[in-house]
């Protein structure tokens, strides 16, 4: 017995002696926080972080690899906790869920074959790319459903995966594994940033509106009596429902799967509708948004694009000040549009709304003018939109404010030839330019050597061998130059006298020509945004920034450079155009790359379609469809909402399906 | 020739996973990817075979000499557990390659049965030393086998079509006593082995 104790006690000391001993000798120093660190996180190992497992990702963010919202998976109280060990701050991101891109199971969709092996989708997707015709269709065999780490997923009823948002922490495996890519993570501003591509399943109406809304899906809302969910919707896309409830001509209903059957289905008066519902209602309600990054962003222009633009700015989490010459905000829609077919109360209740997202806003102030382009980018908004729209910025050269007056000692080419030898302008002893394409900036250039003009500088937009094609007189003449494959960049003057013209050749090399005299070829004078400089009376164009350069980089941006007309001609397309504006500026504004999305789709892409409808079960539903200009009632709106057919790339809804929310 | 004998039958006829069912912890927990079971399962031979080193040598030197056999599970505990802990301060400063492959096994083998296991069979069985050492390592060898080929089948259970009520560990036990009866058909090669190797 006491040998038997002595001999434990011993055994015991004598290890721990070794073990004390040996943890001096092979100690190896680890920073403690990595230990806290992983206390914290999750431990699933779930790698959506893109380390491998939780250890991985604390040493990661003790070794300031990693931010301390690195977890994906753990959202931002994880990302709270992380921060307080590491002695950081966070900001809360809006949540990301995951999202199956498919709504017709293999049940109710048109197959090749059936097919009858391994259950995984990605065994599945080697065999012909999957039994579905549907290039884009879930194969319904679970393989996300297995991957997800957090029991998130289950397969639902119609074979297509669900998403139990309280369990889904975002941590993109099973966009990772689906073979075909059709489950993703989503969320409102990734929706917002992203424009329709050829991978996903797109309605035709869709397809076919030029803010690119998600059309089935707040239809689908509408019908399961969601009206906010449904605004909600429709505002990822186009923060004016109820505008364009009134004046959109609706193209998404010319190309309403329904067309094959009966009528389309009233799509944009189910927009009005939802929005007419919460305007009654008197609440607006604002959309998730990001706490106010640092960047300060001005919008130049109060019209659709740039109210647009703010929106989606805001949404980004940028702080937006809208600048705008007139004293409110409307643009186009309040000053041209009649009453009638909009009344100004519907566009002020939208505009408000927007305003209360906290945009900033200043009226009566005309950009170039009241505040030059230079002092916006040096007060530290060193971002500039410009959303002028159909308004010229040519005002500002003088200090009336009207914008009949052209470009100062300039004149149209054809209105140059046309009028009579006593009406035209003296161009005796004066530097003439000429920007023209044709034989008739030739003639110009002859009439104005004639006239002796001291120099006369043809600035064409093709090349040399180009213009030998095109027949052009190319003949050596004195006092003629002729400078090919170049475009203007820039002009500037005093008060009524041009002074200086710029012109950029192929190379982007900027040779600069003084000038008294400008004549121009195309319909219009070209749009170009004017600095002016109170002190010295000089003014000159500004050039809109066209190479983007590093990640903080200030610049004034706008639809199309300089030398184009960009006004919209409806206001969708004005919508539609103002967030993809506001998607650049936020690529950019993070040092991104603001090239276009890849697999967009566009008016040329092929999209796989239906072009008949055998089916005629369909018209159980048929209601006439109501006329678009009165609001509808709760009970039209059901009506309409029925009739849609729910359409995806080719499924649609055949007789009774109920739809299900994508 | 007696080492080929006690090879076939530590591996295959008396494996120390599908025949003595020691070690079922990790049989069940590390098998479900097929270079973690071979992670651990290298861990295994290793530690056993150290493991049963210093026990045999603990037990013919100590418990023996002072008489006190009756101590050996705990005394086998005690330094099996010091043993695991010195080797992983070791790796971790000599061998860190080593230690990232191996070192998340380590702790969970310090309370495994199979290493107690095979330290106690040993000497129950009356080996000698050098019958003893290669007796753990076959063992740890044919535990490496056992739970490497379990893995390869259950990695096989991702993709193919399992009632719910099967799902994870009832589908995995279910095949764990599948796999031990066809190991149950190697019974009785060790002894015609020996009758071949004698005449």
């Amino acid at each position: 017995m006491l040998i038997a104790t002595i001999f434990l006690m011993g055994l015991g000391l004598v290890a721990s002696l070794i073990l004390v001993v040996a943890s001096k000798v092979f100690y190896v120093w680890e920073d403690p926080r990595i230990e806290e660190v992983s206390d914290v996180l999750l431990g699933a190992n779930c790698g959506g972080c893109g380390y491998a497992g939780c250890a991985a990702a604390a040493e990661a963010v003790v070794q300031k690899k990693a931010s301390p919202d690195v977890c994906v998976a753990g959202g931002f109280e994880i990302a709270k906790a992380v921060a307080e060990v590491m002695g950081m701050t966070v900001e809360e991101k809006e949540p990301e869920f995951s999202k199956p891109g498919c709504t017709y199971g293999f049940q109710d969709a048109d197959l090749k074959y059936e097919y009858d092996g391994l259950y995984d989708c990605r065994a599945a997707v080697l065999l012909y790319n999957g039994s579905k015709i549907c290039e884009i269709g879930c194969l319904g065999l679970a393989t996300c459903v297995k991957a997800c780490p957090f029991n998130a997923l289950s397969m639902g009823k119609n074979n297509l995966p669900v998403v139990d948002n309280d369990k889904c922490t975002g941590c993109g495996i099973c966009e990772e594994i689906c073979p075909k890519g059709i489950i993703t993570l989503s969320s409102a501003t990734i929706r917002l940033m992203s424009d329709q591509k050829l991978s996903e399943c797109t309605a035709p109406c869709q397809r076919h509106c030029p803010a690119e809304i998600d059309i089935p899906r707040y239809i689908c809302e509408i019908r399961a009596g969601d009206y906010e969910g449904a605004l909600r919707t429709i505002r990822e896309k186009n923060p004016f429902p109820l505008i364009c409830g009134w004046i959109c001509p609706a193209p998404c209903e010319e190309e309403c799967r329904r067309n094959l059957l009966d009528e389309p289905v009233a799509i944009n008066g189910l927009k009005k509708f939802v929005a007419d519902l919460e305007r009654k209602n008197g609440e607006y309600k604002l959309p998730y948004l990001p706490p106010v990054s640092g960047k300060k962003i001005s919008v130049i222009g109060g019209g659709i694009e740039g109210l647009t633009a703010s929106y989606f700015l805001r949404r980004l989490g940028h702080d937006v000040t809208i600048i705008e010459s007139t004293e409110k905000l409307g643009g186009i829609l309040r000053y041209v549009i009649s009453e009638n077919r909009l009344p100004k109360e519907v566009l002020d209740w939208e505009i408000k709304g927007i305003l209360s997202l906290g945009i900033k806003h200043r009226t009566g102030i005309t950009a170039g003018r009241d505040i030059s382009f230079k002092s916006m980018m040096e007060e530290g908004e060193n971002l500039v939109l410009v959303t002028s729209g159909g308004w010229d910025s040519r005002q500002i050269m003088n200090n009336t404010m009207t914008s009949d007056s052209l470009i100062p000692k300039s004149n149209l080419l054809l209105n140059f030839l046309m009028s009579e030898e006593s009406d035209r302008p003296s161009v005796k002893k004066k530097r003439v330019v000429i920007v023209g394409e044709g034989n008739s900036a030739v003639k110009a250039a002859d009439i104005c050597l004639d006239n002796v003009a001291s120099k006369v500088c043809l600035i064409y937009p093709f090349s040399r061998e180009e213009a030998i094609e095109r027949n052009l007189d190319i003949s050596i003449k004195k006092n003629l130059e002729i400078i090919f494959s170049s475009e203007i960049s820039e002009l500037s003057g005093i008060g009524n006298d041009l002074k200086q013209i710029s012109i950029r050749d192929e190379y982007g090399d900027i040779t600069e020509i003084g000038i008294d005299y400008l004549l121009i070829d195309s319909g219009r004078i070209p749009e170009m945004l004017f600095d002016l400089d109170k002190d010295s009376g000089i003014w000159r164009s500004v050039e809109v920034l066209k190479v983007l350069g590093k990640e903080n980089s200030g610049g004034i941006f706008a639809l199309k450079n300089i030398g184009r007309p960009t006004d919209l001609e409806r206001v969708v397309v004005a919508v539609g155009i103002g967030r993809k504006l506001a998607r650049g500026l936020h690529l950019h504004s993070t040092g991104e790359d603001i090239a276009p999305e890849e697999k967009v789709i566009t008016d040329e892409s092929q999209v796989a379609n239906v072009f008949r409808i055998p089916n005629r079960q369909a018209l159980i539903n048929y209601k006439e469809k109501y006329d678009p200009s009165e609001i509808f009632t709760l009970e039209m709106s059901k009506d309409q909402a029925e009739r849609c057919l729910s359409c995806g790339l080719i499924c649609y809804k055949k007789g009774h399906q109920v739809c299900k929310l994508m | 020739m007696e080492y080929i004998v006690l090879a076939v039958n530590a591996i295959l006829v008396k494996n120390i996973l599908l025949a003595q069912y020691l070690g079922n912890c990790p049989f069940m927990g590390v098998s479900k990817k097929t270079d973690t079971a071979a992670g651990m399962g290298m861990a295994v031979i290793f530690v056993m075979t150290f493991a049963t080193f210093i026990t045999w040598f603990v037990h013919y030197y100590f418990l023996v000499t002072f008489n006190i056999e009756y101590l050996q599970t705990i005394v086998f505990i005690l330094v099996i557990a010091a043993l695991v802990q010195l080797i992983e301060m070791f790796l971790k400063k000599s061998v860190p390659a080593l230690y990232r492959s191996l070192g998340i096994f380590l702790p969970l083998i310090t309370t495994n049965c199979a290493i107690l296991g095979v330290a106690v069979l040993v000497i129950t069985k009356d080996f000698s030393f050098l019958q003893s050492i290669m007796y753990a390592f076959f063992s740890g060898i044919g535990f490496a086998l056992a739970l490497v080929i379990f893995a390869g089948i259950r990695e096989r259970f991702e993709i193919s079509h399992i009632p719910a009520a099967f799902k994870d560990m009832s589908i995995a036990l279910i095949t764990a006593g599948i796999i031990a009866m066809a190991f149950y058909g190697f019974k009785g090669l060790d002894t015609s082995l020996k009758s071949i190797l004698i005449k």
